[in-house]
């Protein structure tokens, strides 16, 4: 009997404390299944994540509070910068200007070479967030003279209830909203944000299920999806390759890559051949070396693609030429922009539109 | 054994196991460290698997009959091919259990590996020493004789690989204590065989350094392996993949030929902050394209680097400049010791995870840099990890203590959020994280450095999440509380999933809480050693205390001289011989003289109080050598009287006993201090809890010896 009690009682305050807690942090999730016995799955990406009561999703950041999912990060972004729109890296999309980037903590994959795993590898009572509502975010970004903000850093998708609502507003306020994603979401939940996004990164981080498994604890299909799914829904993207040694810079691969992305999508989108550098737990891997991100970036010409750029690596295939005329368009050095000769997206030479934002 | 005196022969085994297993515990570690892609807190799991299956081996001969019949010789030749074998285990083994290369190795499944690659050869020797002793003919302290014959050995086993080290590869350096050895074998046994093998080993050693290049350069496949030299300090690798120069220190990669993009902002970030930047001075970064930077500027007339390792600097001396001077010493050293005087000190480390790399992160060290500054506009440039786009509590902490230690070097202090946070100190107020002024002062732009990397770096966002997250109470990094050392530890152990957060919280706020912790595992510990060798508790747990103490005391003092002398790998040598001379020394009185046990304890009490005042006292080297002198014979002493009062059935049980408990004391003792209280409390409150080991030795042995002395 006193036991029944004492769990009576601890129910109650639980039920206390989660009322009590602000609904400005607490926003119910927005993709998810209830199942009985106060289980959810979540569905908003392909972990579907199966959740008792209490338990969180490997993200981290979307918890099972008493049979409804809610996330946890909603208004509180850790991480908050102005950056050149080129480091997301985004080559065709209004080239030269500053883009806010705001990231909140965790991932719904584990990439042992992760950049970011201080962000995305956090979980939410391990920091001290901002607290900034999407109205904040948008003051934020006009305060700053930036008229782009950029989901970026961890995998957005973690934090989608808040990065819809500030994609709406944004859209609402004139303002251009970019993804940087791993591509790792459901098709639902990405149709539903596609309409407020202007452009979007997708990190096809290697070409195989044998490295997303081994390197990302994910798998590649999903990402496949997502690229098609962008494209069938209009959505401009760029695509980004780090190129890991040893782990994804076989050139083989790298052709099946280049070969998938001409088939099924065009040549039309830029690839980004990223460096890669040591991180996180990947941190005796050495840098990639300049031959191996040439030689990739050779294969992608050969293969046809019409912008195949070098990133993380200044100075090495920056710049954007026509591929109908073959002149120079965009001189890049680093992120400055030395010239840039595009008229209303065109090459001022022969007429030949480049794909992205330009206005 | 056919002739001779054979408690002579007994004696030239025992120093030949004191020798082996100084000689392949060093080797094997050096291995293991680079195949593991380790830092020197990996020590932490390798040192006391060592400790353990020595103290192991030796309990078995104990505890198991068949044992005691078995042909020493024939357990000898086991335990150096067991050692060998684990050379050559070693990189295959390593590449099976991490099957993604260039992966941190997480912490259990190191500790299997290393379980796997060393307990074998452990155990062997640790069953050898009670078995030889056993067989002493001599009916007077055969323990105490075994002991200090295995002491000599030790002492040889250092000088043997101070001259060994730099000279040969680790697997020649094996493949000639195998000879050794035999030949040995062959002067005890007379057994033309062992003669013969020996010779052949001899012969091998020629081949040996091809073979041992192609073993490493299965580590790096598919990189070209280009040169592997051993040094006093470690080994460094060079490797080239796809027209790229990757470098390796001890199996970590650490630098690489293309790092422009680096070098060229941190390096531009530096000197814009100074208008005249002439004489300059390098610490760390040599190989990571910062000269090459850094001479770039045609301002800058001299660039001195120093660095520790010659097979380092060989490297940097492809760098053809009349302006660069390069100088081969310990760069703390350097700067206690030169007259020179820069315009800028940059110092662009690898984070202290190690007490070793702490000292470049201390206020003292960093008022010392400062002294050599030339004037008011000189400046002093520090960089740190600063967590790319977000830090974590731990490197937040880590940048805020920095903060904190730099503050009062100099009149102002700023922070650049680049790369790495780079912390500039100067009297001038020139130096700024102004993006307009940097921008207006940078004439030459490039792809590495220009106006939107500058905007990047120092926008508001940057500067403002930089001065808002910092901690303006956080503790300074000194010599003595390596707080930086800690948070590095902290930010480490979070990579590594390693749930220490909780512990280190209540150390850090509940000191008494260390103290409860250290009494507990001694008592533990003792309890464990009774239960197992079935001793006499307050002399079980005194001998683990004497042995672990003397560790503790070892660790502390080798740190202290680290600080102010250089990297200790170079006199790590001489302190073990000096101190095993003084165990050897303290045994011999120990077990000739009938000395009162509060002797020992009183010396050894003065010398943990000296340190306490003295310890950030510009102590010589002379002082050094000579407390780690004294600990050892005090320890010596200590173990003698202590062994006289532990029983057993036979000088062999005896010395199985005893070894067992010397070997299991320095391994809990090394674990606490090494990892909690060192890190937490810093050298000189490590040194006050060493105080409660003694306060635990006097109240034993008073128990213990009282009643005796009163007789």
């Amino acid at each position: 009997m006193r036991l029944k009690i004492i769990i009576l009682v601890f129910f109650i305050i639980s039920f206390l404390l989660i009322l009590a807690r602000d609904p400005l942090l607490l926003r119910e999730a927005e993709y998810y299944e209830k199942l009985s016995g106060n289980y959810v799955r979540c569905t908003l990406c392909p972990n579907y994540c199966l959740l008792a009561d209490k338990q969180k999703g490997i993200c981290g950041v979307r918890q099972n509070i008493g049979g409804k999912l809610f996330s946890l990060v909603y208004n509180q972004p850790v991480s908050l910068n102005v950056d050149p729109v080129e480091k997301k890296p985004l080559y065709h999309v209004r080239p030269g200007s500053n883009i806010l980037s705001l990231a909140t903590v965790g991932c719904n994959l584990r990439c042992n070479f992760c950049q970011n795993w201080t962000i995305s590898q956090t979980r939410p009572e391990q920091v001290t967030p901002y607290f900034l509502t999407p109205g904040d975010i948008i003051e934020t970004a006009r305060e700053n003279q930036c008229e782009m903000i950029a989901f970026t850093y961890t995998e957005p998708t973690v934090f989608y209830e808040y990065m819809l609502d500030i994609a709406k507003l944004a859209r609402e306020n004139g303002m251009n909203t970019v993804l940087v994603t791993c591509g790792y979401i459901n098709e639902a939940p990405l149709l539903e944000l596609i309409p407020y996004l202007d452009a979007c990164n997708i990190d096809l981080k290697g070409f195989s299920d044998e490295f997303y498994n081994t390197y990302t604890t994910g798998s590649l299909q999903p990402v496949l999806n997502t690229i098609k799914t962008c494209h069938e829904n209009n959505l401009y993207f760029e695509l980004t390759n780090l190129v890991i040694p040893q782990a994804n810079d076989d050139p083989e691969l790298i052709r099946e890559m280049c070969r998938w992305i001409k088939t099924t999508i065009g040549t039309e989108y830029p690839l980004h051949f990223s460096r890669f550098f040591p991180h996180y737990q990947l941190t005796n891997r050495p840098p990639t070396p300049r031959n191996s991100l040439l030689l990739a970036e050779a294969i992608a010409r050969e293969e046809g693609l019409k912008y195949v750029y070098i990133g993380n690596m200044p100075g090495l295939a920056e710049n954007t030429c026509c591929p109908q005329c073959g002149n120079l368009l965009i001189e890049r050095s680093g992120y400055r922009i030395i010239i840039n000769r595009l008229e209303q997206g065109k090459c001022p030479d022969c007429g030949y539109s480049i794909k992205g934002i330009f206005e | 054994m056919k002739t001779g005196n054979p408690d002579r022969l007994i004696n030239i085994r025992l120093i030949m196991l004191g020798f082996v297993s100084l000689v392949s515990q060093t080797v094997l570690l050096r291995e293991l460290m680079v195949h593991i892609n380790g830092n020197e807190i990996i020590y932490a799991v390798f040192l006391p698997v060592w400790m353990l299956a020595i103290a192991c081996g030796s309990l078995l001969v104990k505890n198991w009959q068949a044992l005691r019949n078995i042909s020493v010789s024939f357990l000898q030749i086991i335990a150096l091919l067991v050692i060998l074998t684990a050379w050559l285990l070693i990189s295959p083994v390593s590449a099976w259990l991490t099957p993604v290369s260039g992966m941190m190795i997480r912490i259990p499944l190191l500790l299997c590996m290393t379980i796997l690659i060393l307990a074998p050869g452990c155990l062997l020797l640790g069953m050898m020493f009670p078995l030889l002793t056993g067989r002493f003919s001599a009916k007077l302290r055969p323990v105490h004789t075994a002991y200090i014959m295995e002491c000599l050995g030790i002492i040889g086993g250092g000088i043997f690989l101070y001259v060994t080290l730099s000279l040969l590869s680790n697997f020649q350096v094996l493949l000639l204590l195998a000879a050794l050895n035999l030949i040995v074998l062959f002067i005890t046994d007379h057994r033309p065989g062992w003669l013969a093998a020996g010779i052949i080993l001899l012969i091998m050693l020629f081949p040996a350094d091809r073979f041992t290049e192609n073993h490493y350069s299965i580590k790096y496949q598919p990189q070209t392996l280009l040169s592997t030299r051993d040094s006093h300090y470690g080994r460094f690798d060079i490797c080239l993949d796809n027209g790229q120069y990757n470098y390796y220190w001890n199996g970590q990669l650490f630098a690489n030929s293309d790092n422009q993009a680096y070098a060229g902002e941190i390096v531009r970030f530096v000197l814009l902050q100074h208008p005249q930047p002439s004489r300059i001075l390098l610490l760390g970064g040599s190989l990571n394209g910062l000269p090459e930077a850094i001479l770039e500027d045609d301002r800058v007339q001299r660039l001195q680097i120093v660095e520790l390792d010659q097979n380092i600097l060989a490297a940097v001396e492809r760098i053809e400049s009349d302006r660069l001077q390069m100088d081969l010493q310990d760069p703390r050293f350097f700067l206690n010791t030169t007259d020179e005087v820069f315009d800028l000190i940059l110092i662009d480390l690898p984070d202290p995870l190690s007490l070793n790399m702490n000292r470049f992160y201390t206020r003292e060290f960093l008022q010392t840099a400062r002294e050599r500054l030339c004037n008011e506009s000189s400046l002093l440039a520090l960089t740190l990890n600063n967590g790319t786009n977000f830090m974590t509590e731990e490197i937040r902490n880590l940048n805020s203590t920095m903060l904190q230690t730099m503050s009062p070097i100099a009149g102002n202090l700023i922070i650049i959020p680049s790369q790495k946070n780079i912390f500039l100190s100067s009297n001038s107020d020139y130096i700024t994280n102004n993006p307009f002024l940097l921008h207006a002062r940078n004439i030459t732009e490039n792809q590495w450095f220009n106006f939107r990397v500058i905007f990047e770096r120092c926008n508001d966002f940057r500067l403002e999440e930089i001065t808002s997250q910092l901690d303006q109470t956080a503790p300074a990094n000194t010599d003595l509380s390596p707080a930086a050392y800690f948070y590095t530890l902290k930010s480490w152990a979070r990579v590594q999933d390693l749930p220490i957060k909780p512990i280190t919280n209540l150390l850090q706020n509940r000191p008494m809480a260390g103290a409860i912790i250290l009494i507990v595992c001694i008592l533990l510990a003792g309890t464990l050693g009774r239960l197992l060798t079935a001793g006499s508790f307050p002399v079980v747990i005194s001998i683990m205390a004497v042995s672990s103490l003397n560790f503790v005391l070892q660790l502390l003092l080798i740190n202290l001289f680290q600080i102010r002398f250089g990297n200790i790998y170079l006199f790590i040598f001489l302190f073990t011989t000096i101190f095993m001379c003084g165990l050897a020394t303290g045994f011999s009185i120990g077990g000739r003289f009938r000395l009162p046990i509060a002797l020992p304890l009183a010396v050894n009490t003065l010398i943990v109080l000296t340190m306490i005042f003295l310890a950030d006292k510009n102590l010589p080297r002379l002082a050094f050598y000579g407390l780690n002198f004294l600990t050892a014979v005090c320890e010596g002493i200590l173990l003698s009287t202590l062994l006289k009062s532990l029983s057993a059935d036979s000088s062999r049980s005896r010395a199985s006993v005893f070894y067992f408990l010397d070997s299991l004391g320095p391994v809990w003792g090394g674990l606490i201090f090494g990892i909690l209280i060192l890190p937490v409390y810093g050298i000189r409150l490590s040194f006050i809890f060493s105080l409660l080991i003694i306060l635990l030795l006097w109240v034993l042995n008073i128990r213990l010896f009282g009643k005796s002395h009163s007789k």
